[in-house]
């Protein structure tokens, strides 16, 4: 027999019903169903496969601890796999599929690895493919690719995902998680009191275990209290929150929670299918609950074997009964009410009691409502070979079954005891304590954390008490919100009327059982031994080698079982062999989620010149360099990359261009004490650079290496413009303030970044002063009014009345004739335009990064890709740069032994000793007949150089230019072998004496 | 003079919700600083010569011609105010420094009174009433920018300034833009 939809009851909408497609069959469900009971209804018993062997698996939970019902959702690039689908909230127009099976979950040729299954113990492969031909570690690798193939469960789809995720922060005074009895007495405690709370609930619906019937009758009428309590709560503002699963709680009161937003929508919209919440709160109440646990015994993975509450839940939630003829194996009060539940929808149900001593009242009630009991009973094995059919009982006596007799039955449901969900706070490193008459782990004291703990997750079992937990753990957050300390948590309380009989594994004599404790996983009682009679000890080496409590369901079902017959094996209790460590997610999490918006072309920001538009009009194309986009090449007809540049470049050499260089990070130091912090910051002077003049500067780190280069613009007394390297804008700005708070804190020195308050151009070539005359008309650019290095501020006319206030200095970055011209952002597009007028008219172009990138090769002028925080200033040929009179950062260190060593890799220049013969930035230099090993050194940069007619390169070689001047080396690149014969030269390969920029 | 360019490559503007976005004017920005003993002398130059009481940290004072004053750091304030406006105080070096960066910044106004629930899916500051009323500030990050927020509500309509570095300006336009079209 199978499930069955009864004729009334449940919270769902029987007036609107759902249709959905089972492995592409159509079914029907209601409003409120999950796809376990659309599925249970339906009489479905098999919807899924285990991981290992394939066996058969149906519905065991009602909940996130499903270890059966796994499956997957969706279709195409939306497809969603190991959907628990007991949690999955059933919508119009949903496909549900089998997963880890072929052809289908209910005929998987898979399932002949169940015929094998004595063989397949823990750690099966790793023994046996680690030493079949002796090869060790290769050996296994071979085989592991195969092993990998055969494993998983589901297959996720390759596209891209089309869904929309989305972040939210949220802030609350307390965040209540858990929306059972708990929880909600909780957050009316508060909220009547003025508290701002969210309630979050990880379920489609509020209540709890209310909406099951589990909770008995609060206040005479349970479904009427949820009502009552849902509108008070929203009476009183408080955020309700369902489908949201708390998934981590991290420092200082933040909850990592995931909302599921549209899945169950028809229409979503625009709205995101998922919204990851971060909630900073006060306090958090975890109202949690707890999970029921199974116990082992044979075959107890068959469809038809689940939890007794969880059977009682689709008849009190769902309206559906899982069988006609149910027999649940308790060893606790609470198996009595599931069973209640069941009889009262008519099926026939038979309660065994591993307890001798029975709860007199409790069992009085149960056989008042038509359930058979038994005490001293226990279920030892399942029959049935796809679902269930019977089950062997046994009498249990110390600790094991003597063999009675069989009872047909479709359904056999286990009540264990109880399992505090205490996830989250464990995620903070509290460990929970072992309570030996809860028979459960219970986080005693939540230490410093600003947390509460109230009703079954903190081991508080029966309705009474969890209301009353509720209410205390309001209370105790409403006086920590307020101000005043907190009291400890109560005690667990528990009045059920007899205690539970702990009962982990029904073992018999007289045959050899099966019994699973991760079913997901087809980890069985016997991997448990197997694990310690090999030496696996440890709680956390038992999980590891066995693979128990590494499921999607992370052990919610089975771990606590696991740890007590490792207990039992060690001769142990389970408070000595202690527990695992939870870890966040509680729950699996998109990854979308955790994405969500920066993704695509936000999945970081986009930084643009105020050039942008211009450099657009010009049919400019950009490259990616950091956060910016910054100006590449300008194309002309059917231009490439390589002969733009090459244009640009003699263009620029031959009459003038002009380039952005916004990008350059920009500082205003200002003070009295100005002139000495750069001083100290830089390895050359600048105590007495005169007001109207820059100077190129070298910055060193503490440790003596070259950190960033530019130049700095003095521009009053107190007042001086630094510019860095594009990359070094940020750590330069974050050097100079920890330099200032931290070492010399005296120092009247203040520091902004302007650097994006002004933009720049540099117009470089032989014409640049005649473009510049023209275009500042109030600034004399003669050679002896404006040398090199002088900075002036002016006007640059763009048109009659229509000047804007510039800055600009004469340097050179290209090592022609140059000046950088600064403007305020805004009038940015003005300059440019003026600019390009007059450079065209000079037979000029606007040039891009890798034109300039060749120019700057041409001169042997260093970018990051020779300051990549391995170089020192003799590296680069400036140590005589740096001062030998005053103190510097990085001064001290740059002396140490090795990096004054004089065959240290140097800067020089490398040219193909075959003409039109090419080679790779990155190459690593060997000396002529070698072509292994770490060599002389390596290639930094290469461009082809228009001036020389050859391709050309910057590199390091030890020993530098003193010792292979002239001399034949080999590049070589590792990454594609190919092989170039350089010649090693000087590294200003272009106008080595500067006459041209200084013309 | 040339007219001042928008930092924004399109329009800023929209209305979903209860929520309404646009472009700041560009404006005047001008940053005054002090040396820590001359803290007090500075603040209250400052302060007077704008016509405000000096903001506490996490506020905002707004003159009676609209100006706006704010305590950036702890020895900074910057006041913001029309086009071509002046530097209201320029201490001396022996009191601190001044700077224009008017051209440095980029502003979106968010206003609305689901203009909050837009902000909570850019920033993580506590932005209920209680902690974040009219004439607050706050110092933040959005997606890796440098984020300012400033609320100053207009007939009691909460109304909140975003403002970050000019560079990003199109960055931040299209992130609004992107969760404006969730609402609705």
């Amino acid at each position: 027999m199978s499930g069955y939809r009864l004729p009334k009851g449940g919270h769902i909408d029987r007036s609107r019903a759902l249709s959905f497609t089972w492995d592409d069959t159509r079914y029907m469900g209601f409003a409120g169903d999950t796809v376990a009971s659309a599925l249970m209804a339906r009489g479905e018993r098999i919807l899924g496969r285990s991981f290992k062997y394939h066996r058969p698996r149906g519905i065991m939970s009602a909940g996130v601890e499903e270890s059966g019902a796994v499956v997957s959702l969706g279709k195409g690039p939306t497809r969603v796999t190991n959907v628990k689908a007991t949690q999955a909230e059933l919508v119009q127009g949903l496909d549900v599929w089998g997963q880890n099976s072929w052809p289908s979950v209910r005929m998987d040729f898979g399932s002949v690895n169940n015929l094998m299954g004595r063989f397949f113990g823990a750690g099966f492969y790793y023994k046996t493919f680690f030493g079949i031909t002796g090869k060790g570690t290769w050996e296994w690798m071979q085989f592991e690719k195969v092993i990998r193939k055969a494993a998983g469960m589901g297959r996720a789809s390759d596209k891209p995902d089309p869904d929309e995720y989305e972040i939210v922060h949220d802030h609350c005074d307390v965040l209540v998680v858990g929306s059972g009895p708990a929880g909600l007495n909780a957050a009316s405690v508060l909220a009547s009191q003025g508290v701002d709370v969210i309630l979050a609930e990880q379920d489609f619906a509020i209540g709890g275990t209310i909406l099951s019937g589990l909770s008995g009758d609060i206040e005479g009428d349970a479904q009427a209290w949820l009502t009552g309590k849902v509108a008070e709560l929203n009476d009183n503002g408080v955020r309700i929150w369902p489908r949201t699963t708390a998934f981590g709680l991290y420092d200082h009161g933040v909850v990592g929670l995931i909302e599921r937003v549209t899945d169950h929508v028809e229409r979503p919209g625009d709205l995101p299918r998922e919204r990851f919440r971060i909630v900073r709160a006060q306090r958090i109440i975890l109202a949690t609950g707890a999970v029921e646990r199974p116990f082992a015994f044979g075959d107890n993975d068959r469809p038809g074997v689940m939890l007794a509450s969880a059977a009682a839940t689709y008849v009190g939630r769902y309206g559906v009964a899982p069988g006609k003829r149910a027999v649940l194996g308790v060893n606790n009060d609470s198996g009595y009410a599931s069973a209640m539940i069941l009889a009262e929808a008519g099926i026939e149900t038979t309660v065994l009691d591993a307890r001798e001593s029975l709860p007199r009242e409790t069992s009085e009630r149960a056989r008042a409502a038509g359930v058979e009991v038994h005490a001293g009973r226990v279920p030892v094995q399942a029959v049935g070979a796809r679902s269930v059919r019977a089950l062997d009982t046994g009498r249990w006596r110390n600790e094991r079954a003597l063999a009675e007799d069989r009872i047909d039955c479709d359904v056999i449901g286990v009540a264990g005891g109880w399992t505090p969900v205490m996830h989250l706070i464990s995620h903070k490193g509290i460990k929970p304590v072992w309570q030996e008459d809860l028979t459960a782990f219970v986080v005693e004291d939540p230490g410093m954390e600003p947390v509460g703990i109230a009703g079954s997750a903190a081991g508080q079992f029966d309705t009474a008490s969890v209301l009353k937990a509720g209410i205390k753990a309001g209370e105790e957050a409403l006086r920590a919100v307020q101000g005043k300390k907190h009291r400890p948590l109560p005690g667990p309380l528990s009045d059920w009327e007899a205690p539970l009989e702990p009962v982990w594994e029904i073992t018999d004599p007289g045959r050899k059982l099966k019994s699973f404790i991760d079913p997901q996983h087809d980890v069985t009682t016997s991997d448990v031994r197997l694990a310690h009679s090999e030496g696996y000890v440890s709680v956390e080496h038992l999980k590891r080698y066995t693979t128990l409590g590494m499921a999607t369901d992370q052990g919610k079902m089975g771990n606590v079982i696991g740890l007590a017959l490792m207990a039992e094996e060690s001769g142990s209790t389970i408070a000595e062999t202690g527990t695992t460590t939870f870890r966040p997610p509680y729950t699996p999490v998109s990854i979308g989620a955790l994405a969500g918006d920066e993704r695509g072309t936000h999945w970081r920001p986009t930084r643009h010149t105020p050039m942008r538009a211009e450099h657009e009009k010009l049919g400019c194309e950009f490259v990616d360099a950091g956060f910016w986009k910054r100006s590449w090449y300008y194309p002309q007809g059917s231009e490439g990359l390589a002969e733009a540049a090459m244009r640009e470049t003699k263009i620029v050499r031959g009459s003038v261009g002009m380039v952005d260089v916004s990008t350059l990070g920009k500082i205003m130091v200002q003070g009295p004490d100005a002139a000495e912090f750069l001083n100290r910051v830089y390895s050359n002077p600048f105590a007495k650079l005169p007001i109207g003049k820059a100077r190129y500067g070298l910055m060193l780190r503490d440790d003596g290496i070259v950190f960033d280069d530019g130049t700095t613009w003095r521009l009053s007394e107190t007042d001086f413009f630094m510019t860095t390297t594009t990359a070094n804008a940020g750590p330069v700005m974050l050097h100079l303030a920890n330099l200032l708070q931290t070492r010399w804190p005296d120092m009247k020195v203040h520091i902004t970044s302007v650097s994006d308050h002004w933009g720049g151009l540099a117009v470089a070539g032989p014409k640049a002063r005649e473009v510049l005359d023209a275009a500042i008309p109030d600034i004399d650019f003669d050679d002896e009014a404006f040398p090199f290095m002088g900075v002036r501020q002016g006007h640059l006319r763009c048109g009659q009345g229509q000047d804007i206030p510039v800055m600009t200095a004469r340097l050179s970055f290209s090592g022609e004739m140059a000046w950088e011209v600064m403007a305020p952002a805004d009038y940015c597009p003005a300059m440019f335009d003026a600019l390009l007028t007059r450079v065209t008219a000079a037979g000029g172009v606007p040039y891009g990064l890798e034109a300039m990138d060749c120019m700057r090769v041409e001169k042997g002028h260093v970018t990051g890709r020779e300051l990549d925080g391995r170089t020192t200033a003799d590296d680069i040929g400036l140590g005589m740069m740096a001062s030998k009179k005053k103190h510097y950062v990085g001064r001290v260190l740059a002396a140490r032994p090795d990096l004054v060593r004089e065959d240290r890799p140097r800067l020089v220049g490398l040219i193909p000793v075959e003409q039109g013969a090419r080679f790779k930035a990155g190459s690593i230099l060997f000396p002529p007949g070698e072509k292994t090993g770490h060599g002389l050194g390596h290639v930094s940069s290469i461009a082809d150089s228009p001036m020389l007619g050859s391709w050309i390169g910057l590199g390091f070689v030890s020993g530098g230019l003193a010792e292979w001047d002239g001399k034949e080396i080999t590049a070589e690149n590792p990454v594609d072998g190919e092989s170039t014969a350089v010649r090693v030269v000087s590294a200003h390969f272009f106008d080595p004496k500067g006459e041209r920029m200084h013309g | 003079m040339v007219e001042r360019a928008s930092p924004f490559a399109a329009e800023v503007a929209g209305h979903k919700a209860g929520i309404t976005v646009g472009a700041v004017p560009r404006g005047s920005l001008w940053q005054v600083a002090c040396w820590p003993e001359r803290f007090p002398a500075v603040e209250k130059r400052l302060a007077k010569a704008v016509g405000v009481d000096a903001p506490a940290p996490g506020a905002i004072a707004v003159a009676a011609d609209g100006r706006i004053v704010i305590r950036i750091e702890p020895l900074k304030w910057w006041v913001i105010g029309e086009d071509g406006a002046e530097c209201p105080h320029q201490p001396e070096a022996k009191d601190g420094a001044w700077l224009d960066m008017s051209h440095d910044q980029a502003a979106i106004e968010v206003s609305g009174e689901n203009a909050a629930e837009l902000l909570k899916r850019m920033v993580s500051v506590d932005l209920r009433e209680a902690a974040f009323p009219d004439l607050s500030y706050a110092s933040t990050t959005v997606h890796h920018m440098f984020l300012k927020v400033l609320r100053q509500d207009r007939d009691g309509v909460p109304t909140y300034r975003l403002m970050v570095m000019r560079s990003y300006a199109d960055d931040l336009r299209e992130m609004v833009a992107h969760h404006l079209h969730r609402f609705g």
